[in-house]
């Protein structure tokens, strides 16, 4: 049984002109020791979805329906006193701002310490000792040091590696990791990666894992999830989605073919996805990717299709899944006009 | 670090350009501290060609492409410019350091003489003593070699002479000459615009069926003010060619000198951006764009869409405020750009970030600049917009022949769109190469620290990302020597006390390291 | 849809909005559309039902005072003893409805009026104080009443003299002749003395004796025919048709014009000046020529047959049966209806009545005072009007002053920084560090009393002014800062914007709304200012009022008892002014705030 599930899960949030549907029918499942990579644009629902899980929504946010298990409960139905036990201890996360989640005012020590002290029954002696053991768990030079100093004092890399000790101090068994490099330099990210790699070797905790970053995704995810408009539009093993496969959705195929690799010649022009992501408010009715999909026709822009199984452990929410099929349908429409 | 590929146009020449930004002081009388945000840096930018800039955050990769349109004021070294002759904007720090050309020559003898002795001193030193020494014999060196460029990029041979006045006064008539020109021209293309303004009104009253004869009248009495005007511009034309011819005569009689001909080496066409007056820049800033990183905060929220782009267009007298026919040429900009015309009275908050960015671009773009800073243009968008906006910057360039420079810190990016890529480290450029070789064929490590840092969408490499280690050091306090010697693998002795210039050591190929790599990183 | 539609339908939906009316949500991007930042603002305040709340509070207030303090002018050195404390109400021309069609004889008291119906039974209405309400015996039948200040007397049918109302200064005490005489003919109640003349011509007063310094010479006595008073003197009127005035002061009362002594008929007194009515129907008038009163109208000149008189109006019984009145007409007293057959008619103070001959009584003239009067007579409505008045243009002036210094100041630290900037601060910072009340009071102590009255309230608006700049500045100075790093700056630096337009266009846009802002709110705590100030005695002082001075009269516990409309109403009203404003100010800085479209 996976570890962490969530089941058809809808979390909206109210605002002055409507309701937003952030995340809506959204299902994934987390086993343990392994790293899902929840990957989308801004505003797919990808960091909501997450949020829902330790209920950190903002005030007009809500979840609307669906089910969160962890460890066999469902967490939409814990009280607050419950959830409170779960946050920090058995779930724990780590956001794209360290330096914005830190408390400026008070030393690492005091932070780190506090962790313990809330979820575990320890000595402030002891608490400090274990702190120690953290910092050095994460490989910050001088640990002794940096316990005494404050958050400004550190670099955003030092800073990420203290939230990183933070969340990882009561031995959690799922990391939620919401973009937790974006903020920072291309080799402070690569040490960083490097050591949530080597953590979750450790420990085997469970990563959620949630970035933009196509690249960040390949190195750290064993799944992957691809959100679009608040739905899962493809979910399969990170070596499906990024190798050579016969299967796949066009809004994945899109993503791939538009970002620039290193072994992209120069002088090819980009195939860009055309659009932009539709508003909250306002999105299609058929397929949400309809509109800006290539191989879109009239069944795509007027019927939601569901998330198929379309071979072991690969969903897809796509009425034409097969790459080959769709690029042939789409050559013979183009004859059929040229035919016209 | 002068460049033999002749056969490329140099629009832009960077050197030793220093911009540090100083640090409030924490107590009173205490040592003013800097950050140095580019610390000495030389680069040629061809005309035509996309340089992509490449470092991590806090590099002063940004910097450096607002230091280049003088955004900041930079502290010390040139930056040139080629895209204009100085001629056509007669900037008045010509007439100040001609005029000052005797008292500058007697400056320059000074500093030279100061030079040598330190020079000398520096050369009967040991291996060991010269490391501290080189600091103070670099900047003698490089004060006297930057008054004599000031006055040489001028007068090229001549102040070789030992009679400087005659030549002087020539060169002050070829520059009063120029300058009378130029506002002759300016005042031209005011009454151009008028013109066709007052054109575009009548036609639009042809079509509505009147006819004003009162401004059918004005629109000829402008005609034939233009014609006079042409007129005399062709006269201070000719004028000053003639000074010219009579310059190059002089020259002509001189050429052959050996001191003559090795000063006339350093003549240069350039416009010196840092010396220009704020009009002065105000005027280049035309031929000079900035597309920024956050297509948001970059747009003023009050104004529309129409009025962001009309802004610059009014600015640089493309056509008079009133004048109907700049909205069409406002909404042939939003078309190329790939916004519909029908937005033009839209105001930013309305548009998705990705047309926001292309708000941005046909702002740049409709002045018809020459070159264009692109200060993370795509870091702030959405991957599926990246790519749209990337192929808009490519088509555009192809269209109007820009040049471009890219900062990024997406080397993926900057691979797939640069011709030629320059890694900053610290406020350094570290390597400058063609796109192709540098990422075949690193020279620095810190190039090849990057490449190898970088997560790939390839699945062969996955998990093959090797981590740099230690944290970057603060640009208030770089490290000594090199400054990338805190974190290199490689780094020796001579890393830690001696900067290693900045070499050309394989053709276009740029690298300042001690231990220059001789393997491939990537096959 | 064409521009001309648009604006009408946001218009409409605005109004709809304001009454809570939300229609089905119109297509969201077409919505969006339309949306200027200007305009979003300006829906964002206007949605905001609190704010257009003291939006509407504060225009009401704002055009009552000042459309009001324009159709009713105040003149600020009226006072009137006889109206002193009167609360507000108004019911003093309230005729009980038993009276109005058969009544007798009617009398008009300071604020009230005593009235006797045919069947001799006694009514009284109007302002009452407390010793009035104690009417006489109702079992007996009374035939004439007489209202004065604050007491009245009424006539039995046995021809017996009763007083009530006020019973001091010897008003109570009658004197024994009045109360034996039987052939009582005329009472006249008057400001603290009462007169009785008997049909012999005599006359008998007491009461006060320093309020009316009267002296009524023997030989007078047994020719009197009947009394007028006013507040200062009385005459009469002798059975050979003579006017005598019963004092001998050398006022221009005393200027009786000779020709006219021996053919009077009537004579009537009010407080500026005396009129006669010859047997020729003419009216003569003399003493004082306020309020028109030499000016006797057509229609009664040549056709009087009698007259009374109010405080400073005569009202005339033609012969005809018609009434005429003029002098002063503040409260309607002059304007007298259109009537026939009048018998009587009895004017006092600012009313008057008239009795026809069927028993009909009419009155005219002051009803009462909205929000009452204060200690010296005062109509508090008036002074409100005008004090509110005087509060927001001493506000608004000091506001603009503080609005100018605070934009220039600020503008030029923020835009040129510098050792400029550091300078502007620190004066900046000790300006604000002066302590405000205490300064303004020494400051209005030493140099108030020098000035005049014009000059005093100016000091108080450049004294406002000129303290409470500075968080102006230092707001503008961060704005100025926090615009000019804006990156849509740069941007416009970079294009090659011409340095002014770049002021003007990008900079300062960002500064005018914060300025809006901060004056409204500044605006009310300028209000609030002056009226400590003027409460405390330091700032407006009477008689000009303000809404702080009207309230200077609560440091008294007796008015803060017994009279509390007199601080009631300017308070009511300062709290109004300044919660609306306040509400605006924070209505206004929510719309400006971009997050809040978000939400």
């Amino acid at each position: 049984m996976a570890l962490l599930e969530l089941r058809d899960l809808h979390t909206f949030f109210t605002t002055k002109k409507g309701i937003v549907k952030a995340v809506n029918g959204v299902s994934y499942s987390v086993d343990a020791g392994r790293t899902l990579g929840i990957v989308g644009e801004s505003g797919s629902g990808k960091s909501v979805s997450a949020m829902s899980i330790l209920r950190l929504l903002d005030g007009n946010g809500y979840i609307d329906s669906g089910e969160i298990l962890f460890e066999g409960r469902d967490l939409t139905k814990a009280t607050n006193e419950e959830m409170y036990k779960i946050r920090g201890n058995k779930i724990s996360v780590i956001f794209q701002e360290p330096m914005t989640s830190l408390n400026p005012v008070f030393t690492v020590e005091r932070q780190l310490n506090e962790v313990f002290l809330t979820h575990q029954k320890v000595s402030r002696k002891e608490a400090s000792r274990r702190s120690l053991e953290m910092l050095q768990a994460v490989k910050i030079p001088n640990p002794t040091n940096v316990l005494k100093q404050y958050p400004h004092q550190l670099s955003g890399g030092m800073r990420q590696r203290v939230m990183i000790a933070m969340a990882l101090a009561c031995q959690p068994r799922v990391l939620i990791a919401d973009e937790p490099t974006t903020a920072l330099a291309v080799t402070i990210q690569a040490q960083i990666l490097k050591l949530m790699n080597d953590l979750k070797e450790q420990n085997g905790t469970s990563i959620l894992f949630i970035t933009h970053d196509l690249g960040v995704i390949n190195e750290m995810a064993d799944d992957v999830a691809v959100m679009y408009c608040g739905q899962v539009v493809e979910m399969a093993s990170v070596e499906t989605i990024f190798g050579e496969n016969p299967y796949s959705h066009p809004y994945t195929e899109g993503l791939m073919n538009s970002i620039p690799r290193l072994n992209t010649p120069t002088g090819v022009r980009l195939e860009a996805i055309p659009g932009a992501v539709p508003h909250p408010l306002d999105l299609p009715k058929g397929c949400k990717f309809a509109p800006r999909c290539k191989y879109a026709t009239s069944r795509c822009l007027a019927e939601e299709p569901a998330l198929y199984e379309i071979e072991d452990g690969h969903q897809i929410r796509c009425f034409y899944p097969c790459k080959a099929d769709r690029t042939r349908d789409i050559e013979q429409m183009k004859e059929a006009q040229h035919a016209k | 670090m002068q460049n033999n590929q002749t056969e490329k146009k140099v629009l832009l020449r960077i050197s030793h350009l220093k911009q540090w930004f100083p640090v409030k002081k924490t107590t009173i009388g205490g040592e003013q501290l800097y950050v140095r945000a580019n610390d000495d840096i030389s680069l040629d930018i061809y005309e035509g060609e996309t340089l992509g800039l490449v470092g991590e955050s806090g590099c002063g990769k940004s910097t450096l492409g607002r230091v280049l349109l003088q955004l900041y004021h930079q502290t010390e070294g040139k930056t040139m410019y080629y895209g204009r002759s100085i001629d056509s904007l007669a900037p008045s720090y010509v007439e100040r350091t001609l005029k000052g050309l005797e008292r500058g020559r007697a400056k320059l003898r000074e500093l030279e003489a100061r030079r040598d002795q330190l020079v000398r001193e520096y050369e009967a030193l040991d291996e060991n003593a010269r490391l501290s020494k080189k600091a103070e014999k670099d900047k003698a060196v490089k004060e006297a070699h930057s008054l004599f460029l000031d006055m040489a990029q001028l007068v090229g041979g001549f102040l070789a002479l030992d009679d400087l006045k005659p030549v002087k006064e020539l060169f002050l008539q070829e520059y009063r000459a120029a300058a009378a020109l130029h506002k002759m021209k300016d005042a031209r293309a005011l009454v151009q615009i008028s013109r066709n303004a007052l054109e575009g009104r009548i036609e639009a009253a042809r079509e509505k069926g009147k006819n004003s004869a009162s401004q059918a009248a004005k629109l000829r009495k402008m005609d034939a003010d233009l014609s006079a005007r042409d007129g005399k511009i062709a006269a201070a034309e000719s004028e000053l060619s003639r000074i010219r011819s009579e310059i190059d005569a002089l020259r002509h009689k001189y050429a052959g000198q050996e001191k003559f001909d090795e000063y006339e080496r350093y003549r240069d066409t350039g416009i010196d951006l840092a010396k220009l007056r704020y009009k002065e820049m105000r005027q280049l800033r035309k031929d000079l764009q900035l597309i920024f990183q956050d297509p948001y905060s970059s747009l003023n929220p009050r104004m529309t869409v129409g009025q962001i782009i009309g802004e610059g267009l009014l600015a640089h007298n493309f056509f008079e405020k009133n004048d109907d026919r700049m909205m069409d040429y406002i909404m042939k900009t939003m078309e190329d750009c790939g916004l519909s015309s029908y937005m033009i009275h839209r105001y930013p908050h309305q548009f998705s970030g990705g047309q926001r960015q292309r708000i941005g671009i046909a702002r740049s773009l409709a002045v018809k600049p020459k070159f264009v800073v692109c200060d993370e243009a795509v870091s702030a968008l959405d991957v599926s917009i990246q790519s749209q906006v990337i192929n808009l910057l490519q088509d555009l360039k192809e269209k109007e022949h820009l040049t471009y420079l890219f900062i990024t810190h997406d080397l993926s990016v900057v691979k797939y769109i640069s011709d030629r890529i320059a890694v900053m480290y610290l406020g350094n450029v570290v390597e400058l190469a063609r796109s192709e070789d540098l990422f075949n064929h690193p020279l620095h490590p810190y190039t090849e620290a990057l490449l190898l840092a970088i997560p790939t969408t390839d699945l062969d490499h996955r998990k093959q990302i090797v981590p740099l280690e230690g944290d970057i050091p603060s640009p208030i306090k770089p490290p000594k020597g090199c400054k990338f010697h805190t974190r290199c693998k490689y780094a020796t002795d001579a890393c830690r006390e001696a900067v290693p210039d900045f070499i050309e050591a394989e053709p276009g190929h740029f690298v300042a390291c001690h231990h220059i790599l001789d393997h491939k990183v990537i096959e | 849809m064409s521009k001309n539609e648009k604006r009408k339908s946001s218009l409409l939906l605005t109004i709809r909005r304001l009454f809570g009316i939300r229609e089905k949500e119109t297509d969201l991007l077409k919505e969006e559309q339309m949306q200027s930042p200007f305009r979003t603002m300006v829906r964002n305040f206007v949605t905001n039902k609190v704010a257009m709340f003291g939006m509407i509070v504060f225009l009401l207030i704002f055009g009552t005072v000042f459309i009001g303090s324009a159709i009713y002018p105040l003149d600020v050195n009226q006072q009137d003893t006889t109206q002193q404390n009167i609360s507000p109400g108004f019911n003093m021309l309230s005729i009980p409805s038993a009276l109005k069609d058969n009544a007798q004889d009617v009398a008009v008291g300071s604020t009230f009026a005593v009235g006797v119906d045919r069947d001799g039974k006694l009514y009284q209405w109007g302002k009452l104080t407390e010793k009035l309400q104690k009417m006489p015996d109702a079992d007996k039948t009374y035939v004439q009443v007489s209202a004065g200040l604050n007491h009245a007397l009424a006539l039995t049918d046995e021809g017996k003299v009763v007083t009530w109302g006020n019973d001091r200064l010897g008003l109570a005490n009658i004197p024994f002749e009045v109360k034996d005489a039987t052939d009582i003919k005329q009472i006249a109640a008057g400001y603290q003395v009462s007169f009785v003349v008997t049909e012999s011509g005599d006359v008998y007063y007491w009461g006060n004796p320093n309020a009316l310094t009267i002296s009524i010479p023997e030989e007078l006595q047994g020719t009197v025919d009947k009394l007028v008073l006013n507040l200062t003197t009385a005459f009469v009127l002798t059975k050979d048709g003579r006017v005598v005035m019963l004092s001998n002061s050398a006022t221009p009362f005393a200027n009786i014009p000779e020709e006219i002594q021996g053919t009077v008929v009537d004579i009537a007194a009010n407080d500026r000046a005396v009129a006669a009515v010859t047997s020729d129907g003419q009216v003569h008038v003399w003493g004082t020529n306020d309020y028109g009163l030499f000016e006797v109208p057509e229609a009664a000149q040549g056709k009087a047959a009698s007259i009374s008189g109010g405080r400073f109006h005569f009202t005339v019984i033609t012969q005809d049966g018609t009434v005429v009145s003029w002098g002063n007409d503040l409260y309607g007293q002059s304007s007298a209806p259109e009537l026939q057959n009048v018998v009587s008619t009895d004017s006092g103070y600012f009313q008057s009545y008239a009795i026809d001959e069927d028993g009909h009584l009419t009155g005219w003239g002051l009803k009462g005072y909205l929000f009452g009067t204060d200690q010296y007579g005062r109509d508090v409505a008036l002074r409100m009007l005008a004090g509110g008045r005087m509060t927001m243009t001493i506000g608004a002036i000091a506001v603009i002053i503080s609005t100018i210094i605070g934009v220039i100041i600020g503008g030029i630290s923020g835009y040129y920084g510098g050792w400029l900037d550091n300078l502007l601060m620190r004066f900046t910072e000790i300006v604000m560090s002066l302590p405000f009340m205490p300064l303004a009071i020494v400051l209005s102590a030493i140099v108030g009393n020098r000035l005049s009255e014009v000059g005093r309230i100016s000091m108080i608006m450049v004294i406002l002014g000129l303290l409470s700049w500075p968080s102006l500045a230092r707001l503008v100075r961060a704005q100025i800062l926090s615009a000019r790093e804006q990156e849509y700056v740069t941007a416009a630096k970079a294009m090659g914007i011409r340095e002014f337009t770049l002021i003007f266009r990008h900079i300062l846009p960002n500064v005018i709304t914060v300025v809006i802002v901060n004056t409204t709110l500044a605006f009310a705590s300028c209000l609030l200012t002056e009226s400590s100030l003027s409460f405390l005695g330091f700032g407006v002082v009477e008689p000009s009022p303000t809404w702080g001075n009207m309230l200077n009269s609560a440091q008294n516990s007796d008015v803060i008892a017994d009279m509390w409309w007199r601080w009631v109403f300017p308070s009511i009203a300062l709290s109004l002014a300044v919660v609306s404003i306040n509400l605006i100010g924070d209505g206004m800085r929510d719309a400006i705030d971009p997050k809040s479209n978000e939400r």
